[in-house]
This record gives C-alpha cells, sequence and structure tokens, in this order.
C-alpha cells in the first residue's frame, strides 16, 4: 500500500495538482508516526502508513491554503465531508488520497476503540484511493462490538449515578483544550471558552467551569462530530469523551436518522431548518 | 549526612513522616501516575516513570484563590500550611523549583509560593530506570542529583538504600537511621549513578541553542517546524518550569490559574490586537523564553529535561529535534501572514 | 511581606466624562497614609479592580506633582472597562501598583519637547504634561500635538485649553478627516502627518508618544525619517495584554523584556534592540 501512496502523492505534486500532501511520517525514533507536509517530489518517501496513523489530519485543511493533498482514512473523510457540508473548505482544492484501514493502535498497541466498530474501512469520498491487499478486516468481532455499546455501562447507571460519574472525570480536566485543538470541528475563530463579555464559561480550572466547558462543547458538537475519537485519545488526563460525543450521536440518529460524515450533500439537523418543524420555539 | 538504610527501615522513616506531617507522593490514580496527599505507606509508587504532572502543582496549584471578596471586604487567602513532605520527588522535579524561585522569590516576591515553598521538605528518589524521553544530564542535572532537595534516596537495589542529606531539616530526618555507609556502598552508588547516566540516549548541546535562536529570529524555519503543532496547553501545562498564569474573578473569589503561550488568547488584547496572532510565533515564544530569554536573563534554561513536553505532545513533536534543527545560520525572513 | 496581588481599597471621588465611551475617575485611597506614602512617576501604571469582575492596567493620568488623589483615563472596551464605567461616586475599587518604569525625566529635563497622542494615549502623556507644568523651569520648549477621530473623541477637552495658555507650550489639535464639524478650527488629518507638517526640529528634543498601535508605527518611521530624529530621542509607551503586572504571570513577555515591568516606556531604539515582534 505504500509504495502506491508514494506513488500517486508523487503524481499529484508532479502534475501540479497540489502544491503540498499533508500525511504521515514516522516520528524521530520510529516508535510512531507524527503529521507531515510534504511540498516536493522527493520529500514522498518520508510518507508513511502503518497502523500507527492514528491522527485525523483534515485538522489542517483550514490552516494551508493553496491546493492541497490530503492522505485520509475513512473516518478523516467523514470530518471533510462534515467541513464540507459547514462550507469550511473548498472540495476543489483538496485531493484526497484515500486509504483503506484496518484499524488502528495506540501507542501500547491496543486497537482503537473507535476501530472496532468502523463502518468505513473503506473511505466513502476520495479522489484516489489505495486498497489493502489483505482484507477482509484482522478484527474479530465480538458480540460487545455494536455500534452504541461502549455507552451501555453508562446508560444502565441511574441519572445521579452518571452525573457523579462525569462529576469525577470533569474535576480531571487541566483546560489545557487540546481536545479542542485536535477537533476539526471545533474551528470556531474565537471559542465560547475565551469569550468574556459575557463570560459563558469560567476561565480556570474548577469543577464547575469543568464542568460547563465539557458539557458545552459536546453540545456544540451534536449532530456534527463525525467520531474520529480525536479529543480522547489527546486528553492527558483520559477523560472519556468519546463517549459523551457518542452519546449524542446516538440521540441525534434515534430522533432525526441522521449519522454525521457520510453525505456531502445533507444538512446536518441541528443547523437546518423546516417551516413544519413540530417544535414550537424555532418557528 | 549518608546512611543506608533497609527498605523496612525507609518504610518506617515514611511512615514517621506521615504522622508528623501532610505527605504527597507519586500514586496511580486511575492509570495516572500523579502526586497525591498519601496517608498509607502502600500506596506509595516506587519504581514509577515520573509523573504526568509535574510538582509544579503544589506550589503553583492549576487553580489558587488569591483571595475572596465577601461584602465589600477583600480577605486574603490563608496562607499558613501544614508542614508537608514530598515524597519520591525525582531530581528534574526538584531543580525545576529552583528554576522557579527565580521568578516567584526575586525582588517582588510571591507570597502564596513562598509560604509553599517554606512549609515543604523535599524528599527525592534518584532514577534508576530512566525513560527514553528523558535527558536530564543536558540540562545540569542527572538521575543521581541532589540539586534541590532535603534529602536524596539512591537506590542501591537489593532492598538496600544510600540516604544522603542536603539540609539541615534533611539531616535532621536521617539521624539515628540505619547505618553508616562505607566505601563499598559508595563505589556501587557511583556504579549505579553511571551506569543510568549512560542509559540517558538523549544527548543535547543547550550552549549551542543561544546563538542559534538569536540569529534564527526570522527564520522560516518557525514556519515549518510549527506546522503540526495544534497549540494546545499540554507542553506548557505539564512541564514542570512553565509558570504562566491568568488572574481571573470567579463568583467572589479572584483566583490564578495556568495559562500558556500556546493560546491565541494568551497575548489577545480587547482591542484585538495580538503581537503572537500566529501559531508560528506562538510556538516560537515557548522556544525562545525557555532557551534564550530566560538563560540570557537568569544564566540557566528553563528546562531540566524531564521530556515531559516530548513525551505527552498529542502531535509528538519533539522540541529536541527542533532546536537542533534550527539552521546555525540567519535565513531568509519568513513571509508575514 | 506584603502580598503583590492584594489591592488596596479606594473610593471613586468624581467622574468626568470625557467622550462617549471614556470616563476619568478621580479615586483616594482608603488609608489615609496610603494616601500620603502612594508616590509615583508619570508614564505608571495601576491594576484597577472592580471586585467580582477583575482587574485590569490604566496608565496613571494624574501627575505625581498634584498628590491627594490618583486619576485614570478609561475607555469602555471589554469586561472590566464596562463594570468601571458602571461605577457611581462614592463606590469602592482596588488598586495595586505602581507598576513600570515611567518615562525617564531626568532625561526630558532641560530639553524640548514634542508630545505626540492620539485618542485615549493623552492619557499618559497628560500625567507628564502636568508634571512638566508644575515645574516649568525645568523643561525647554513644549509642543504638544494631539488628535482623535473626531471632535467628540477628543478627550480632556477643558484642561487643553490650559495647556495652550501656558507658558512656552504650543498646542496643535488635528482630527481625521471627515470627524470635524462646523465649528472646528484646527488641524484636519491624521497625526503622523500633522507631526511631519508641524516638522519640529530635533535639536535638543525628545519626542514622546503615545497612541493607538498604528499611529506610533507611522509616527516612528515619519520622525526618524525626513525629521531626522534618531531613535534615542524618541520615547513610546507600548501597550500588551497584563495580568501580574510584575513579570510574573508572562503574557507580557517580548524579546527579554516584560513590558510590565522593564516598560511600557521604551525609547525607539531600545525596541529595536528587542528584535520584530512589534
Ligand atoms: C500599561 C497599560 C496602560 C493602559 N492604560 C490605559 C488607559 O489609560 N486607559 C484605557 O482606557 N486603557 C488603557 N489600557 C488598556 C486597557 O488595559 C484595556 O483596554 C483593558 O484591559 C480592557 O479590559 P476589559 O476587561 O474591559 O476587556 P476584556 O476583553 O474583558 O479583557 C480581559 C482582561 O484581559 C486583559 N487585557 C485585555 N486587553 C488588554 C490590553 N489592551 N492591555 C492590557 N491588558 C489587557 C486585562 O487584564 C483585562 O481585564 C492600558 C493597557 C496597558 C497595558
Ligand atoms: S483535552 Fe482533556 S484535560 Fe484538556 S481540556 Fe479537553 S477534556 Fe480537559
Ligand atoms: S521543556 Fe520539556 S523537558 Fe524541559 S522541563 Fe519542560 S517538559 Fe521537561
Ligand atoms: S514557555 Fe511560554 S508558557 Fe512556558 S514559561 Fe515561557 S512564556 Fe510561559
Ligand atoms: S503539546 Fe505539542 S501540539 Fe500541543 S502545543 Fe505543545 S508542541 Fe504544540
Ligand atoms: S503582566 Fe504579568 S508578566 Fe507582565
Amino acid at each position: 500500500m505504500l509504495e502506491q501512496l508514494r506513488k500517486k502523492a508523487k503524481e499529484l505534486l508532479k502534475n501540479k495538482e497540489v502544491e503540498v500532501i499533508i500525511g504521515y511520517q514516522k516520528s524521530n525514533n520510529n516508535s510512531f508516526t507524527t503529521p507531515c507536509f510534504i511540498e516536493s517530489e522527493d520529500g514522498v518517501d518520508r510518507l508513511t502508513w502503518d497502523e500507527h496513523c492514528v491522527y485525523n489530519l483534515s485538522l489542517y485543511l483550514k490552516e494551508v491554503k493553496g491546493k492541497v493533498g490530503i492522505v485520509a482514512k475513512g473516518c478523516d473523510v467523514k470530518s471533510i465531508v462534515a467541513l464540507m457540508q459547514e462550507n469550511q473548505i473548498d472540495r476543489d482544492r483538496i485531493k484526497i488520497i484515500a486509504l483503506e484501514c484496518q484499524a488502528q493502535v495506540d501507542q501500547e498497541g491496543q486497537i482503537l476503540e473507535k476501530c472496532r466498530t468502523c463502518q468505513v474501512h473503506i473511505p466513502g469520498m476520495y479522489d484516489e484511493l489505495v486498497r489493502s491487499k489483505t482484507s477482509p478486516s484482522k478484527i474479530e468481532s465480538k458480540e460487545s462490538d455494536k455500534e452504541y455499546s461502549v455507552l451501555e455501562e453508562l446508560e444502565a447507571k441511574s441519572t445521579p449515578e452518571r452525573w457523579q460519574f462525569w462529576q469525577r472525570q470533569f474535576e480531571k480536566c487541566i483546560r489545557c483544550y487540546a481536545c479542542r485543538q485536535v477537533c476539526p470541528l471545533c474551528y470556531c475563530s474565537e471559542c465560547i471558552s475565551e469569550k468574556t463579555a459575557p463570560q459563558w464559561i469560567l476561565p480556570s480550572p474548577s469543577l464547575k467551569g469543568n464542568t460547563t466547558w465539557n458539557i458545552v462543547r459536546a453540545f456544540h458538537l451534536a449532530g456534527r462530530c463525525i467520531d474520529c475519537g480525536e479529543c480522547e485519545r489527546v486528553c492527558p488526563v483520559n477523560i472519556p469523551l468519546r463517549r459523551l460525543n457518542k452519546k449524542m450521536e446516538k440521540e441525534i440518529q434515534t430522533m432525526f436518522n441522521y449519522v454525521p460524515g457520510l453525505d456531502s450533500k445533507k444538512k446536518p439537523p441541528l443547523v437546518d431548518f423546516r417551516v413544519d418543524d413540530p417544535q414550537e420555539f424555532i418557528r | 549526612m549518608k546512611r543506608l538504610l533497609k527498605k523496612e527501615e525507609l518504610n518506617r522513616l515514611l511512615l514517621g513522616l506521615m504522622k508528623e506531617y501532610d505527605v504527597i507522593a507519586p500514586i496511580d490514580e486511575e492509570g495516572l501516575i500523579l502526586f497525591r496527599p498519601v496517608t498509607k505507606v502502600e500506596q506509595v509508587l516506587w519504581d514509577y516513570p515520573n509523573s504526568l504532572k509535574p510538582v509544579k502543582e503544589f506550589f503553583l496549584p492549576p487553580r489558587e484563590v488569591l483571595f475572596q471578596f465577601k461584602r465589600g471586604k477583600v480577605q486574603p487567602a490563608n496562607l499558613s500550611l501544614k508542614k508537608r513532605v514530598i515524597w519520591g520527588v525525582r531530581p528534574c522535579d526538584a531543580r525545576s523549583l529552583l528554576l522557579l524561585d527565580k521568578v516567584f522569590l526575586d525582588s517582588t516576591q510571591d507570597v502564596y509560593y513562598r509560604e509553599k515553598r517554606k512549609s515543604t521538605l523535599l524528599v527525592g528518589l534518584s532514577c534508576n530506570h530512566p525513560e527514553k524521553s528523558c535527558f536530564c544530564t543536558s540540562f545540569a542535572s542527572g538521575p543521581h542529583h541532589k540539586e534541590g532537595m532535603d534529602l536524596l534516596i539512591a537506590d542501591l537495589e537489593e532492598g538496600i538504600f544510600l540516604l544522603e542529606s542536603n539540609s539541615p531539616e534533611g539531616e535532621q530526618l536521617l539521624k539515628g537511621r540505619g547505618k553508616e555507609v562505607n566505601k563499598i556502598d559508595e563505589k556501587i552508588r557511583t556504579k549505579i549513578k553511571e551506569k543510568t547516566e549512560r542509559k540517558i540516549e538523549r544527548k543535547l548541546k543547550p550552549s549551542q541553542f543561544l546563538e542559534r535562536l538569536t540569529n534564527g529570529f526570522d527564520s522560516s524555519y518557525w514556519e515549518k517546524a510549527s506546522r503540526q503543532c495544534i497549540s494546545c496547553g499540554i507542553c506548557r501545562y505539564l512541564c514542570p518550569t512553565c509558570h504562566c498564569f491568568d488572574i481571573a474573578d470567579e463568583e467572589g473569589e479572584r483566583v490564578r490559574f495556568w495559562d500558556g503561550c500556546s493560546f491565541r488568547n494568551f497575548t489577545k488584547m480587547t482591542s484585538g490586537e495580538n503581537p503572537r496572532f500566529g501559531k508560528r510565533e506562538r510556538f516560537k515564544q515557548w522556544y525562545y523564553h525557555k532557551f534564550g530569554y530566560f538563560k540570557e536573563n537568569h544564566g540557566v534554561f528553563l528546562c531540566v529535561g524531564c521530556g515531559r513536553c516530548l513525551r505527552n505532545c498529542p502531535v509528538k513533536i519533539d522540541f529536541s529535534e527542533v532546536l537542533q534543527q534550527l539552521p546555525a545560520q540567519a535565513q531568509t525572513p519568513a513571509r508575514e501572514g | 511581606m506584603e502580598n503583590i496581588y492584594l489591592p488596596h481599597s479606594a473610593i471613586v471621588k468624581e467622574i468626568i466624562s470625557e467622550t462617549a465611551d471614556i470616563k476619568t475617575f478621580r479615586l483616594t485611597f482608603e488609608d489615609e497614609r496610603l494616601q500620603k506614602s502612594f508616590t509615583y512617576l508619570a508614564g505608571q501604571f495601576v491594576e484597577f479592580s472592580v471586585y467580582g469582575v477583575g482587574e485590569a492596567p490604566f496608565c496613571l493620568a494624574s501627575s505625581p506633582t498634584r498628590p491627594g488623589q490618583i486619576e485614570c483615563t478609561i475607555k469602555k472596551m471589554g469586561k472590566v472597562t464596562q463594570a468601571i464605567h458602571d461605577l457611581e461616586v462614592g463606590d469602592q475599587v482596588g488598586i495595586r501598583g505602581p507598576y513600570g518604569n515611567g518615562f525617564p525625566l531626568k532625561e526630558l529635563r532641560g530639553k524640548n519637547l514634542v508630545l505626540v497622542g492620539g485618542g485615549i494615549g493623552l492619557a499618559p502623556l497628560r500625567s507628564l504634561i502636568q508634571n512638566v507644568l508644575d515645574k516649568r523651569d525645568e523643561y525647554g520648549d513644549v509642543l504638544i500635538i494631539y488628535g482623535a477621530k473626531s471632535t467628540e473623541e477628543l478627550v480632556y477637552q477643558k484642561e487643553l485649553e490650559e495647556w495652550e495658555n501656558s507658558p512656552r507650550v504650543k498646542m496643535v489639535l488635528t482630527v481625521d478627516p471627515g470627524g470635524e464639524d462646523q465649528k472646528w478650527q484646527g488641524e484636519i488629518g491624521f497625526v503622523p502627518t500633522i507631526l511631519e507638517k508641524v516638522n519640529p526640529s530635533p535639536d535638543n528634543r525628545m519626542l514622546i508618544t503615545c497612541g493607538p498601535p498604528i499611529m506610533i508605527r507611522y509616527v516612528l518611521l515619519g520622525a526618524t525619517g525626513e525629521m531626522g530624529y534618531r531613535p534615542q530621542q524618541i520615547i513610546t509607551t507600548l501597550e500588551m495584554k497584563m495580568k501580574c503586572g510584575l513579570g510574573k504571570c508572562g503574557r507580557c513577555n517580548i524579546g527579554r523584556v516584560y513590558i510590565c515591568k522593564d516598560g511600557p516606556v521604551f525609547t525607539y531604539q531600545q525596541l529595536k534592540d528587542l528584535g520584530n515582534e512589534f
């Protein structure tokens, strides 16, 4: 696959179809990978592809100007779709080199939770597709691998117990905002957490401020989060953020029969408006 | 003073401390290694990779109340503190406090910091198993250094520990414990120390940084180097020497809390002006402050080589690489914007 | 030892409305001993607290030569400044300071001065002007060039006349094009343009400027250009986001200096040596 990836990348750069390619390269001591930005044909050999390519590179699309190529897994493509839906990027300047992906692993070699229920091993939108020779998936499917099984434990709890669980989690938050910074959909030029007049979210890492911060963020991603799981991966204090977002996703799916990141023509339900909306407040 | 203690004697020392002091020691808290108040000897980790958060959190807490205002009156926070011991602090972290002292105990002393410093004893633990990301030896420290501690515990392995005091208080703790240290013990100690130092592969030449940084301020290199960075707070917050903070009023309290130069808001003024608006400028400030400005102002680098920044960077930016690849010669200025 | 973050209690004695969104606040300390012992230099600033809302830095617009009270002139911008504007006479506020280096009066003595201000940037210059007028013999000629967007936005309107009528003081007032009204008799044009038009000779003169960053930039360029000022002859105050005012919280760090502690007053030469972050 790597050969093919590099070949396609080289072609894009050679034919001046793109000025830069955002991809993965080996990290310093070869133990993992790190994002890279390749601007010339000779740089293409730095590109790598393996089960350590955890980053969702679509995060960088807004920063990089001009024509850009991006190496993307199925879940990453979902965020590109979401960004298109929200008019944040112009599809015409982006070339997607999509990779068939079986699963990604964390630094300890554990398969990521999201990969266990992945529906997009073959990405849903691309300009170039690099297929794997060794499919089908190497993940053994387990009974517990149903889409929302990660939520079961929490959903079984009573409301006070759930509150307690999340309070314990939010207490740990250090407000490093890595979750926001890594999220491709957290692109607001001024985050609500930075506003001072009025100040919606207490800025210091107190339980109260942390709770508001995490809940406001989850709400703002409802129906938009495409479950790349990056926020949970980067959280230095291991707050299971994906569960919050997954719950939102489930509710939106039940209510509106909508899953974000699959169809660039569709409008996300919470930014959409219909005259026949059953609820009063919107009219 | 140096004494040799067996594991049981060491445990007894710790137990004794718990009776007299508030003891803070490394524990495993739901998978995170953190320094936390402890009351039982069994909770305390012995051979642990350095904690996620540095011990600066006990001197410059993530959130600290400076004073409260009640019914039109300002009520300063209570500064008196029970005597405490931080047990098991690593040499790099102990040294970081000496660097923070330069900021908080200069001519305008910060009483909140000072009172915490004054009422805390540091009992250190030398490292025999440094991590891949450690490089304390490049920054005037080392896995067996006792600088900044009251007492250093060196693990001679096989259940024997060499304790070395480094202050009158530390000596007081040691008095009458264990047995004398002989030449052979010293030799074993030196051997272990040297062996550990050799295990640290990452070696930097910080003396070269200053000149490179001076020449490289306008270099287009920074544009490239900062590209992956997501401008989060991780490297700043988890660094034992980063000390920037914000102050705000929250519900009847004036609080100060961690802040850092990676955030756009850090320098954004109400008018919208922002001298470090761009990611490149914010990324660069970290390097310039630690390895340029602080060195110029205080004669030392603002880094102790604990490796937390590179261990925890969510996109695996390796700062030592960034500095080492900084071109030695001045380069073409980067385009603005 | 003193707790550096604890403000001293002060009472609002008088509020003067300068423009639609600028007010001057006259304060006295509650503690009479402090009221006497509080000394400062023109160009220094204080951290001004409205309890429960926050604190923000403002220059002392009053002069140390007129003790007994301090004054700040404050433009409504955000959270704290809004709360300050909502204050009424008799309200209690918090003040800590003074901070910063202040204007180098020693170097200004015996020299002719040109003071170039824009908008609310006149506040720190006012402190200096009062200082100079109160010790008139110690300084040479004074030329004040002051401008604002429009006539309504000029601050200290009454005082401007007073200054104009003081010995060896020349005032040039200007408003941005379009900002004039029918009664306007001053200049029309941006401050840097007017400065070049008036063209005060750099002989034995120091130029002190304060105002919006863009104005300062053009004043610096203009003065060191054809007008022939050396960078050492130009003094400006820098604005940078601040919290602690004491060189600890880190945000006002530029190059090796902290604007709050080593500034906010710098010569243009010093700024040049700092590198190009400004
Ligand atoms: C040395 C100095 C002297 C100043 N003198 C005056 C003056 O005489 N008159 C006047 O009207 N304004 C002055 N300012 C600007 C004034 O400090 C800001 O307008 C004010 O901080 C805005 O605060 P806010 O709470 O209303 O806005 P918010 O947007 O709510 O800001 C929140 C906080 O950020 C900080 N902050 C935001 N902008 C600035 C800024 N531009 N400078 C410093 N800190 C900032 C403050 O701590 C402020 O409380 C001065 C600034 C400095 C640095
Ligand atoms: S990444 Fe984790 S610790 Fe950081 S702000 Fe987000 S939830 Fe809090
Ligand atoms: S800069 Fe990195 S290695 Fe140095 S002290 Fe800070 S976290 Fe540790
Ligand atoms: S590197 Fe940045 S956050 Fe750290 S101390 Fe320096 S200025 Fe503050
Ligand atoms: S931790 Fe890494 S990504 Fe985050 S600010 Fe530091 S260098 Fe950038
Ligand atoms: S305002 Fe805190 S360092 Fe200058």
